[in-house]
């Protein structure tokens, strides 16, 4: 299993891999601090499953191409994170939003840092999430049998540009403000089904409290939840039906 | 009895469970549903539209070929002066709802979203605008200009 | 892939590579900690702007959406309103239903040029809508 080229990286791999033993070192934790390993282990079979599931061999037609999707999950999980920090001291209401966001950026102990990071790998996340739709799509991922996967898929894809559009209302700015009014207004456009959707969106006639409390709602419990499940489901299928192979 | 027919019986009244089950199943499920989606809906008072004349201010206040900017109930309006004549209309612009501003030097309001421009009557003169200005009742008594209400 | 749909769903023979620990999960964490530096530094040198309070009276000249709606709002800036949200709306559906609309075998993109070729000038208008949009 041991790679022949006589590359860089594979020298460096190989020597990491004989001197930093990961398997090695967390057997070797596991033994020493016994009563949790020896306990879990005798019931969940760990000493066996560990291993087998990082030794799992990865395709050899594998290339950089093939990373867009999981970066867009470590920018997902940098969200999570992120978000969760915001909503310590952000308030969803018009008279309060603006100035505890601006309380969050300029008063808490690295607030610039966390809603800085929330705000760039949210652009990240889209930029790839899309390529990596952009890779799916033209390597024809999406055939059979992978046909539900691209469904689920495209959920996600839509799902993330609806927190990033429910996202953009929350600081309450002139911007935001705005573009969520021009937003919301082309949903309203939409035949048959406009007027009550945007009534829906905006939780009155214009823009307001309303709509504030209604997005806030949406991108920090709705959005969340839902995009839980579809990842869950988006990976197990991965998992059953492997990477797509060679073209 | 027979032992068939107490088995037969037995079938029945599972069967019976089941679809006691599923029913009640359905119409709660149906229940909330019903609660959930009237709760989503927003209730009338934040549709709310004023229909009450309001005093917009003075008539020394809007010379001729000035506006003015205000909120009626939740709507935004421009009252102008067009020698002499005062109009109301709904600032909120026809296309995708941006706020329109009255340009004094060319006699027109422009939307600054899509540059969509309308009249001195409201009707759309150039750019996407689909429809033109909502009209707002203006009413002049003695020296004081009231927006909204019948005409 | 497990063989049942395997069978069912033949591809070119996969050459088993190296195992992912340690060979990939090494790369795997370098580009992780890439993209964070990369996060902090676009942090530090772009801090992201909070503009002044909104005002519902008062809407500000040239507002724009976010970048990747840049394309959809220059369209229904040209075209009539009603046109250019159903036209949204189809699209997005034959996004979504691609694999049950392109019923071609092949999957190599240069042994489909015309999907390839019909995709990829879709893919460039929208780009230069973007731009376009972002200039207008």
């Amino acid at each position: 299993m041991i790679p022949e080229d006589k590359g860089l990286w594979s020298r460096f791999t190989r020597w990491a891999h004989q001197s930093l033993n990961l398997t090695e070192i967390a057997d070797w934790f596991f033994t020493f601090t016994g009563l949790l390993y020896g306990e879990l282990d005798r019931r969940l079979d760990l000493r066996e499953a560990i291993p087998k599931a990082l030794k799992k061999p990865v395709p050899k037609h594998i290339n950089w191409l093939f990373c867009f999707g999981g970066t867009t999950f470590l920018f997902f999980l940098i969200q999570l994170v992120t978000g969760i920090l915001l909503t310590l001291y952000y308030r969803p209401a018009p008279e309060a939003a603006y100035e505890s966001v601006r309380h969050i950026t300029n008063d808490v102990a690295f607030g610039w840092l966390v809603r800085g990071v929330h705000r760039w790998s949210a652009t990240l996340m889209i930029i790839f999430v899309m390529l990596h739709m952009l890779r799916v799509f033209f390597m024809g991922a999406y055939k059979p049998p992978r046909e539900l996967n691209w469904l689920v898929g495209t959920g996600l894809f839509m799902i993330t540009l609806v927190f990033g559009f429910t996202g953009y209302l929350l600081p309450w700015d002139q911007l935001a403000y705005w573009a969520t009014t021009v937003g919301t207004e082309m949903a309203g456009a939409v035949p048959v089904l406009g007027k009550f959707l945007l009534l829906i969106m905006r939780g009155g006639a214009d823009v307001g409290g309303e709509t504030l409390t209604r997005f806030f709602s949406a991108h920090c419990i709705i959005l969340p939840i839902a995009i839980f499940f579809l990842l869950g489901f988006h990976f197990v299928i991965l998992r059953r039906q492997g990477i797509s192979g060679p073209m | 009895m027979p032992d068939n027919e107490k088995e037969s019986r037995r079938e029945f009244l599972a069967r019976a469970a089941t679809a006691g089950t599923a029913f009640m199943f359905l119409m709660s499920a149906g229940a909330a549903a019903f609660v959930a989606f009237e709760y989503i809906l927003p209730p009338a008072r934040s549709m709310d539209i004023a229909n009450k004349p309001m005093l917009a201010g003075s008539v020394s206040e809007i010379p001729a070929g000035k506006s003015k900017e205000l909120l009626y109930g939740n709507t935004a309006v421009l009252v102008i002066n067009v020698k002499g004549e005062f109009k109301a209309f709904n600032a909120k612009c026809t296309h995708l709802g941006c706020i329109v501003k009255w340009s004094e030097s060319k006699g027109v309001f422009i939307c600054p979203c899509h540059n969509g421009t309308f009249d001195t009557n409201g009707n759309v003169v150039s750019g996407p605008p689909p429809r033109p200005l909502g009209r707002i009742a203006v009413q002049v008594k003695e020296d004081k200009i009231y927006v909204g209400g019948e005409s | 892939m497990a063989e049942r749909i395997k069978q069912e769903f033949p591809e070119k023979k996969e050459e088993q590579g190296n195992p992912f620990y340690p060979y990939h999960l090494l790369k795997e964490v370098s580009w992780a900690f890439l993209m964070i530096g990369f996060v902090l530094a676009l942090v530090a040198f772009f801090p992201p702007e909070l503009g002044s309070k909104a005002d519902p009276l008062n809407t500000p000249a040239h507002i724009k959406p976010e970048w990747y709606f840049l394309s959809v709002y220059q369209f229904l800036k040209i075209v009539p309103r009603t046109v250019g949200i159903l036209l949204q709306v189809i699209g997005v559906l034959i996004l979504v239903l691609i694999p049950f609309i392109d019923r071609i075998k092949e999957r190599n993109p240069l042994r489909r040029p015309v999907f390839t070729a019909v995709s990829a000038i879709i893919l460039l208008i929208m780009i230069v809508f973007a731009i376009w949009g972002h200039f207008s």
